[in-house]
C-alpha cells in the first residue's frame, strides 16, 4: 500500500497491508501535527505534493527497503488541511524478525522525509502562514 | 548540441510544474517556458526568472523519474522542479 489521502487517515489501513504469516515483526510509524511550531501556536498545517512523483518515489523507497532488508512496507500520507494532533503520515514495515522491521520503518519514515516531494506549509493561531522548505 | 535528422527547430517548448512555495512564487502549478533547444534541466530556474542558478537543493524530475540539472531537454516535456521537501 502506497497512497495519499485528503481524508483523515485509517492509521490502521498500513498495519493491514504489511500483516503475513511470515512476519514475526510489525512496525508501525504514526507521525502527527504537532500544536506548536517555532514557540508559534499551530492552527493547522497544509499539505502539497507532486501526487504522481510522491507516489512514485514512495514506491521506490518500499522497493529499496524490501531489497534490503526482506521488509515489505507501506506508506500513507495526508494532503490538504491537517488539525493539529490528527496523524500526517504512516509507515508501516513487516518483516521476518523485529531488527529488520523497526530498520525498514525508521528508513522508510526518514527516506519518506528527506525525497518524496510532498510540502508542509504551517497555519499560525495568528494568522501567519509559512511553507517549509 | 546537433540538432537530429530533419530538425531545423531553435526553440523547444515545455511544461513546468512547480509546488507549494515555488507554486505560488510562480503564480501557479503549470507553465510553459520557451528554451533554446539543447537547454538543459538547470536552465530552467533562470528561465522562469528565479534567479541565475537553482539552489544546489533543488531537483528536476521528467514525469515520475528524476533527472540530472545537467539532462538535456526535449519539446513537449513535462519537467517538475522541485524545491526541498518538508513532508512527514
Amino acid at each position: 500500500m502506497i497512497a495519499l489521502s485528503r481524508e483523515p487517515l485509517d492509521t490502521d489501513a498500513p498495519l493491514r497491508a504489511v500483516e503475513d504469516p511470515e512476519h514475526g515483526g510489525v512496525v508501525v510509524f504514526i507521525g502527527a501535527t504537532r500544536a506548536e511550531a517555532a514557540r508559534r501556536t499551530v492552527a493547522a498545517l497544509e499539505y502539497d505534493a507532486h501526487e504522481a512523483l510522491a507516489l512514485a518515489e514512495m514506491a521506490r523507497i518500499a522497493d529499496d527497503l524490501h531489497a534490503r532488508y526482506g521488509a515489505r512496507v507501506a506508506m500513507l500520507h495526508r494532503l490538504g488541511r491537517v488539525e493539529p494532533g490528527q496523524p500526517s503520515v504512516v509507515v508501516a514495515a513487516g518483516a521476518a524478525h523485529r531488527a529488520e522491521a523497526f530498520a525498514a520503518c525508521r528508513d522508510g519514515i526518514d527516506r519518506l522525509k528527506a525525497s518524496v516531494p510532498i510540502w508542509k506549509c504551517t497555519h499560525f493561531a495568528d494568522g501567519g502562514r509559512e511553507w517549509d522548505q | 548540441m546537433s540538432a537530429g535528422a530533419g530538425e531545423d527547430r531553435t526553440t523547444i517548448e515545455v511544461e513546468v510544474l512547480a509546488f507549494a512555495a515555488l507554486g505560488e512564487r510562480l503564480g501557479g502549478r503549470r507553465r510553459r517556458v520557451t528554451l533554446p533547444t539543447g537547454a538543459r534541466a538547470g536552465d530552467l530556474w533562470p528561465a522562469l526568472g528565479l534567479g541565475p542558478s537553482a539552489p544546489a537543493a533543488v531537483r528536476y524530475a521528467l514525469d515520475v523519474d528524476w533527472i540530472a540539472p545537467d539532462h538535456v531537454l526535449r519539446d513537449g516535456d513535462t519537467i517538475a522542479v522541485i524545491t526541498p521537501v518538508s513532508g512527514g
